[in-house]
């Protein structure tokens, strides 16, 4: 019975004693994790920061050297891995599919509890090494939007801050891009009396739009000063001439309309490539000015033989008016769904008999009320032109 | 927006020629996927497309764009870009711009 007693006694003391040590190396292991949080660097340059973590890790598993990778890529090296007898390593992942290697060497083996802390180590290296990442990132997002605004903005510039005067004209002008700049674009000219001036839609939206659209103004502006005198048909085909190779490589298309109003005579001269709506009112008769070859970029329009581009010519006497939008005012939608449609604006020229500013300042806030809160879809642009009493 | 291929009868004095069914809206958002569809046409040797229009519910400017990019490609490459049974919203657009001068509209 003693032998008995005493086996069962010995059994008691080494389960005692393997319960001791279990306990030993949890509470090693939760001393190292404590010291292992407290490695939390507050530097944002990847290399520091994990170069830091492993500078407190590399005790808490007495490592003789560390090596953390990722993706392949030796990111810091603690130490001469060559000294350390016993060499070993953990790979960890993140949710965004960095792959990280941490490599140790050691004297001892490692133990199990001691790899459960390697991972622990990789897993913190590398999550400060994702924190670095994401800071870079958004660096990068924020150096680019400004860059984006800039150039916006001196897109936009582009469009004259005057507004011409001209003794029996009244004019109202106004483009809302969709985003910080667009594609629409008018620009204007005063000659011997004369009011020579393009309204036009660049294809797509956005910077590249706008970037385009600064184009087609410098252009237009150069073709008013050179070949303004011959009428709007020569300032269109100077305007092709310049732009079609620009516009194909870039692959879009402008469409524009282009007029020219002597003041003295009330004379209206006006031609359009693919734009719309142009919208003629006089004598309470509203009626579309219709295009006359499809817009610039498209095909040359010294290559489709017309040889002379058929203009609209109108007398225009007071009360008369010409609107010319984009379709970013006629295409925009209500909560429904519903397009405001041409109808809607010709709705609005044929009854609204206030100045061009309030007319033109009314389909801006009619087209918001017709919006309703859904997103504005397209750059939005209007230009009205009234015939007033000298 | 979807996009199906069929490939038409052979002619005897060229390929195949190919034809994007084009249905809903056909608008900025779009364009990316109508450009790769084109593109993948013209590389492997098919520069006869028909674009067929008739299930499209509404086009932007973007999407015309894609459309001349497309035409312009076809024939610089010795063929051509047809636009097939435009629903009305597509043939007022083509109509008011004029595009109707630039394209083969069968």
């Amino acid at each position: 019975m003693t032998d008995v007693r005493n086996a069962e006694a010995l059994v008691a003391a080494r389960t005692i004693d393997s319960l001791t040590s279990a306990l030993v190396d949890a509470n090693d292991q939760l001393v190292a994790l404590y010291e292992l949080s407290k490695s939390t660097t507050g530097s944002l340059d990847e290399a520091d920061a994990i170069e830091q973590i492993l500078e407190h890790a590399a005790p808490l598993v007495d490592a003789s050297s560390m090596t953390f990778e990722i993706d392949g890529v030796t990111v810091c090296t603690l130490g001469d891995p060559d000294v350390g007898k016993n060499a070993t390593s953990v790979d960890v992942t993140t949710p965004l599919e960095m792959v990280a290697t941490l490599r140790v060497s050691r004297d001892e083996p490692m133990g199990t509890a001691q790899s459960k802390l390697l991972t622990a180590i990789a897993n913190t290296a590398l999550q400060a090494a994702h924190t670095s990442r994401l800071h870079e990132s958004a660096v990068e997002n924020l150096i680019v939007e400004r860059d984006h605004d800039t150039a916006s903005a001196l897109a936009q510039l582009a469009l004259p801050s005057w507004r011409p005067e001209l003794p029996g004209l009244s004019l109202f002008a106004r483009s809302d891009p969709a985003r910080s700049a667009g594609g629409d674009f008018f620009a204007w000219s005063v000659r011997d009396g004369r009011l020579l001036a393009a309204v036009g839609d660049v294809s797509g939206k956005g910077l590249p739009a706008a970037l385009v659209m600064s184009s087609v103004i410098s252009s237009a502006t150069a073709a008013f000063q050179t070949v303004g005198d011959r009428g709007p048909g020569a300032v269109l085909a100077a305007i092709d001439a310049s732009l079609h190779a620009y516009l194909t490589d870039a692959s879009m298309f402008v469409t524009l309309a282009v007029i020219d109003v002597d003041a003295s005579t009330g004379t209206l001269r006006l031609v359009s490539a693919g734009h719309s709506p142009i919208l003629w009112r006089s004598d309470d008769r509203v009626e579309h000015l219709t295009a006359v070859c499809p817009p610039v970029g498209v095909l040359e329009l010294s290559s489709m033989g017309l040889g002379y581009l058929a203009e609209h010519v109108l007398d225009g006497k007071p009360g008369d008016r010409l609107v010319i939008a984009s379709d970013g005012l006629t295409e925009q939608e209500s909560p429904a769904g519903v397009q405001f449609g041409d109808d809607g604006l010709i709705d609005v020229v044929a009854n609204d008999k206030r100045s061009a500013f309030d007319t033109g300042t009314s389909i801006f806030d009619t087209i918001d009320h017709f919006a309703d809160g859904v997103e504005q879809m397209d750059d939005r642009t209007l230009f009205v032109l009234d015939w007033t009493a000298p | 927006m979807n996009i199906e291929t069929l490939t038409l009868d052979a002619t005897d004095d060229g390929p195949a020629a190919v034809e994007l069914q084009i249905e809903g809206r056909f608008d900025a958002h779009e364009i990316e996927l109508f450009r790769t569809a084109v593109d993948t046409k013209l590389d492997s040797g098919h520069n006869h497309i028909r674009i067929e229009l008739s299930a499209v519910e509404f086009v932007d400017s973007s999407a015309l764009a894609e459309l001349v990019r497309g035409m312009k490609r076809c024939r610089e490459d010795g063929g051509d870009l047809v636009l097939a049974s435009p629903s009305d919203p597509v043939r007022v657009i083509l109509e008011l711009t004029k595009l109707d001068a630039a394209f083969v509209i069968d």
